[in-house]
């Protein structure tokens, strides 16, 4: 029966094969665009760490001025406080034992002087944090392994390098114990990660989401002991003042991330708990005007809040599934024109004994094939799109990189990946089914009298 | 021609035509918006910056020398860069506008009004004496910085912005925004964060900080005279015009190792800097025309395959109209118009829906209302392109032989 | 009325050349019933085409009314047709999208009548046909006879110097035919030119001349009567 369908079905394809072209070529580039706006979206949509949902928390406390927003100021999601913590919430945080594990950081950059002499000194990014850092988030060593709680307030010259560093400065050996000059200091190696790339980058989304993991890690306490500048700091109260580094940590400017690993949902209450108190206790104090706004939130709500998709992202697939939408329309027209022009052919069908299911399904498997072969054509398009794309956009200023992991990441924002091919088979059925199912449905309602009769 | 009979006709076979209708409303909303997304983009793109960008490169130094000595390297390296051949003037900054950097401070006219009305946000850039002329920048009002008054540099960032200065130079924007009633020169100008408030000398007509959409954010920038902090060196050159890459290559071979000690890290003309910032706002805005190109051809495609279906079915009436007397004309008309009615009808609905995702675009962009011009535009434009896809289809059916009416059965 | 000397047409296909008219000559007069007969492919059609201005021929000469119609063009082609002629085909040819009405309206719009005369000629032609009732039905929605009766409707409404009927009845049952070349006898005892092709033998003899075509020309012509003045007529057909 599929067969004989089918069979009618190509039949039926060649026989106005501009007309099938056109139909099939308007599913494909609907497709096309709709997977390739997928596609970007998913990447930027997914979730960098989804097994630790429920027990990773980035921490977050309302500490602006009272008020409405600065007049002139842009700003979405007024109603969420600050992604970040200035350095005396940050350190209460990180007093509490409730939470499994704690991180404080932030983000630097500092100069890297190579021993070797054909290597120019560089800068690179560097995370200062606590210890708690590589094994909350997962981090994956080569070698070696993190500091001890301990070496966060003595300030250790303990460093962990990532195999981008490790393999420039040596060769991707095992490197540990070796030492490296980090900002003018001798810094000994302990630990070597493999390559990870969380995408986004949740724990830090200072940048937009989409960079690449610092390149050394350090003790906390080298904010002091290095003066060790945050790459971005901003002060969010009137009374702020700035006038040294040591301001860093007494002003109320906002510079450090918090995160916390909390074993469940009673200990995330707790927790709550914890924070409220304290900000009600801060309040006593005078600071801290704002109504309680603590958020203690997990990578997805805090991806949600940082809108890591973007706008742009989310506005292409808006557009993307528009056209689809217009796309199907299309072929919904052209197909049923097509159906109704042979519809003699279907009326004597029916005058030779066929059911009206017959000639639906026999419709409908055109239009599915149709679909299929345009869903096919619509892969190959966006792979093709989503090639031209990396060329035009996110390959851009790789070549001032020799970082193997930026290529990756460029990739990433254009890679389809198996659920994504999935996805491009259902929408193509899918696609055929809704364009042919009106008119497949018309064509078997009609009576064979009114075939035979017209013209 | 009867518009009754031609309606009622159309009503009887409706399908294709409410389609047809479907995606005009759905191709005018998507559209329209795209368009206006587009243009608001790239007018921000284009805006005039008020800098010589075509004749300016920056060039950043690393001192990796614990001796080194920054503020005499500055001077030395100033001196040198202005004494070049073909510079028309170099300076040291924290940073160069067009980059999205920023150290913003709050500013405003005393601490009474920045407590009661809020800060104005503005960008800050160290300058010197040679800063204006370094970025190509026009003087509207008062005075450029003397060289006695650019500070030294400070230990680091916050200590730098702490000692402040004396004088600040403003952008035009941000006097108007300031001082409503003219004049900015020689009035306090107090800044929040560091509690203190210093004179504006001068008024720069413009200079924007970074192409962004909105003016505030683009437009409001201090110039404040003191060296930066070191141990690193960023220069900011202008050339005269024709002149600036060969500059560029001289002083990549020659600054860095001018002083021990360093390295020089980037140089990059501005041009390029400007370029990248414009980038990513301005290839998103590509990707949304080409989709929307996209579906105005397709629309365009459905509109050009309804009328040729229509032509095939109609073949024997066509004939027929014309043996009881229709000129080719009126079968063209007859096309046109009924074509006519269906776009309109989905522009109709289109400007409803367009208007809706408008109000939506415009809070999620932060942009202001979708302009009614737009939308007229985006109808006029859907009844031009939906005439000329109708014209070959229609040409075909006033181009069917009268004889068709006796000879088809 | 018309008048046509050594007419000639030709088809010309990839194939071969079909010389579907060849010196053909005829002279109807006003008010004349004439019958056109031939075998099938003789170019009975072709004659009509070329008689209602549907196509162009090849060769001699056509006035139709005294006017030479070789040399218009198609705008005044469409113009004569609209108001000298009117067409009745064997598959009656209604725009099945429209409903009777305004079927039968449709030859008035392409002439810029008032909205009120056309409605007065529109009534009054549905009610010569006696389709009063059905004004507002499609063509779908009548028999045969009823839809080549509203096409009768719509020859006549802009009355016409002439209507061309090319098998009008056949593919009508015989009480239906009757009734059609009733019609089609009154309307020309009204003084109205008729040129009737058809493949009825009874119906051509009830013309008043019979022109037989056999292979583009003209074979024989009978006469059975010759026409009359539309008063003394209205009463003979009835
Ligand atoms: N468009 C055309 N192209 C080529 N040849 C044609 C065309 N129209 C008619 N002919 C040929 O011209 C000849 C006359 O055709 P015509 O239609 O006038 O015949 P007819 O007498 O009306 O026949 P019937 O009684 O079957 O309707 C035929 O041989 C036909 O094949
Ligand atoms: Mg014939």
């Amino acid at each position: 029966m599929l067969l004989h369908d089918t069979r009618l079905a190509l039949r039926s394809l060649k026989r106005n094969p501009i007309l099938s072209l056109l139909m099939i070529v308007t599913i494909a580039v609907g497709i096309a665009a709709s997977m390739i706006a997928m596609t970007v979206y998913s990447a930027r949509a997914g979730h960098p760490i989804p097994w630790k949902e429920d027990k990773l928390f980035a921490v977050t406390m309302d500490t602006r001025d009272e008020g409405p927003p600065p007049p002139g100021l842009p700003l979405r999601n007024y109603e969420y406080p600050p992604f970040t913590l200035g350095y005396q919430d940050a350190m209460a945080v990180y007093r509490s034992d409730i939470p499994r594990r704690s991180v404080v950081m932030y983000r630097t950059g500092q100069l890297v002087m190579p021993e070797r002499a054909n290597i120019k000194p560089f800068y690179v990014p560097v995370r200062v944090t606590t210890a708690d850092f590589f094994a909350m988030f997962d981090v994956p060593f080569r070698y070696g392994g993190g500091w001890p709680r301990a070496a966060d307030t003595t300030a250790e010259p303990v460093v962990v390098i990532s195999k981008y560093l490790n393999d420039k400065l040596f060769g991707g050996v095992n490197s540990l114990g070796r030492e490296i000059t980090l900002g003018g200091r001798q810094f000994k190696i302990i630990g070597v990660l493999d390559a990870w790339m969380p995408h986004p980058r949740f724990y830090d989304l200072s940048g937009g989401g989409f960079d690449l993991p610092e390149d050394a890690f350090v003790p906390f306490e080298w904010v002091r002991a290095g003066k060790m500048f945050p790459q971005s700091i901003s002060c969010v109260r009137r009374t702020s003042r700035v006038v040294n580094f040591e301001s860093l940590f007494t002003e109320e400017c906002l510079w450090l991330q918090s995160w916390v690993e909390l074993a469940d949902s009673a200990a995330h209450a707790r927790f709550q708990d914890y924070v409220d108190n304290y900000v009600r206790d801060q309040k006593q104090r005078g600071r801290m005007p704002r109504p309680l706004n603590n958020r203690i939130v997990n990578v997805s709500t805090w991806l949600d809040m940082n809108n890591v998709v973007g706008d742009d992202t989310r506005m292409q697939v808006i557009v993307a599934v528009a056209f689809l939408v217009v796309c199907v329309l299309n072929t919904v027209g052209l197909i049923l024109a097509k159906f109704l022009s042979a519809a003699p052919i279907a009326g004597l069908r029916r005058a030779l004994g066929a059911t009206r299911l017959d000639i639906v399904r026999q419709h409908l498997t055109e239009v599915v094939i149709m679909g299929l072969i345009g869903g096919a054509l619509g892969l190959i398009l966006s792979f093709g799109g989503l090639r031209l794309l990396h060329a035009l956009i996110f390959s851009r200023g790789l070549e001032t990189s020799d970082n193997p992991a930026r290529l990756t990441l460029a990739q990433s924002f254009t890679h389809m990946d198996f659920s994504m091919l999935l996805l491009a088979v259902v929408l193509s059925v899918l696609t055929g089914i809704l364009a042919g199912i009106y008119p497949a449905w018309r064509i078997g309602r009609l009576a064979p009298a009114t075939f035979l009769k017209t013209q | 021609m009867e518009i009754r009979a031609l309606v009622s006709a159309m009503w009887r076979n409706r399908t294709g035509p409410i389609l047809v209708a479907a995606q005009v409303a759905i191709t005018l909303a998507v559209v329209v918006n795209m368009a206006y997304l587009i243009q608001q983009r790239l007018e921000t793109a284009a805006k005039p910056t008020g800098i010589d960008i075509n004749n300016i490169f920056w060039v950043h130094l690393e001192a990796i020398d614990p001796e080194y000595n920054y503020e005499a390297a500055v001077r030395a390296d100033l001196d040198y860069l202005n004494a070049l051949p073909g510079v028309i003037a170099a300076a040291t900054s924290n940073g160069t506008p067009q980059a999205f950097y920023a150290l913003g401070l709050p500013f405003a006219v005393s601490p009474e009004q920045l407590d009661k009305e809020g800060a104005h946000v503005a960008r800050v850039f160290m300058a010197n004496e040679h800063y204006l002329d370094a970025l190509g920048l026009e003087l509207i009002a008062g005075r450029n910085f003397e060289s006695s008054v650019v500070a030294p540099p400070a230990q680091d960032v916050p200590s730098g912005i702490a000692a402040w200065a004396p004088e600040v130079i403003i952008t035009k924007y941000m006097a108007d925004k300031l001082f409503p009633d003219g004049n900015a020169v020689g009035k306090p100008l107090y800044v929040g964060l560091v509690n203190r408030s210093s004179t504006v000398v001068g008024v720069v007509k413009l200079l924007q900080g970074a192409p962004m959409p909105d003016e505030q954010f683009a437009l409001s920038n201090v110039l404040v005279p003191m060296i930066p902090p070191g141990p690193d060196s960023f220069y900011i050159v202008r050339t005269e015009p024709g002149r600036r890459d060969a500059t560029m290559a001289r002083v990549e071979k020659e600054l860095a190792d001018r002083v021990p000690g360093r390295f020089l890290s980037r140089i990059e003309a501005l041009e390029k800097t400007a370029a990248q910032a414009r980038f990513t706002f301005r290839s998103s805005a590509i990707i949304l025309s080409v989709i929307g190109v996209f579906v105005l051809a397709v629309t365009l495609v459905g509109i050009t395959g309804l009328a040729a279906f229509n032509v095939t079915t109609r073949t024997r009436q066509l004939g027929t109209r014309r043996a009881i007397g229709a000129r080719k004309f009126h079968i063209l008309r007859y096309f046109i118009v009924e074509n006519w009615i269906i776009t309109s009808v989905g522009a109709l609905v289109g400007c409803a829906l367009a208007l809706a995702a408008g109000i939506k675009l415009s809070t999620t962009y932060a942009l202001p209302r979708l302009p009614l011009y737009f939308l007229v535009a985006g109808v006029v434009a859907i009844w031009i392109l939906g005439l000329l896809a109708v014209v070959v289809p229609a040409r075909r059916a006033a181009s069917i032989s009268p004889a068709t009416a006796t000879r088809t059965v | 009325m018309i008048e046509m000397n050594n007419i000639s047409k030709v088809f010309r296909t990839d194939v071969v050349e079909t010389h579907a008219l060849r010196a053909f000559s005829l002279r109807v007069e006003p008010g004349e019933f004439v019958a056109i007969t031939g075998h099938s492919g003789s170019g009975k059609t072709t004659f009509l085409n070329v008689a209602g201005l549907l196509e162009e021929f090849d060769g001699g000469t056509y006035h139709l009314e005294g006017q030479d119609v070789s040399r218009l063009s198609d705008n005044e082609r469409s113009r004569i047709r609209n108001e000298k002629i009117g067409f009745i085909f064997q598959g009656f040819n209604l725009i099945p999208d429209l409903n009777i009405y305004d079927n039968v309206d449709a030859p008035l719009h392409y002439r810029r009548m008032p909205a009120a005369e056309r409605h007065k000629r529109i009534t009054a032609a549905l009610e010569r046909v006696g389709l009063s009732s059905r004004m507002k039905h499609l063509p779908s929605q009548l028999s045969g006879g009823q839809q080549q009766r509203a096409a009768i409707a719509r020859a006549i409404c802009g009355s016409p110097r002439v209507i061309l009927a090319d098998e009008p009845t056949g593919n009508l049952d015989t009480t239906m035919s009757e009734q059609i070349m009733e019609l089609l006898q009154s309307i020309n005892a009204g003084g109205t030119t008729i040129l009737m092709v058809t493949h009825n033998p009874e119906l051509a003899q009830r013309a008043h001349r019979q022109v037989h075509i056999v292979d583009g020309r003209i074979d024989q012509i009978h006469h059975f009567g010759t026409v009359q003045r539309a008063s003394a007529a209205a009463g003979a057909s009835a």
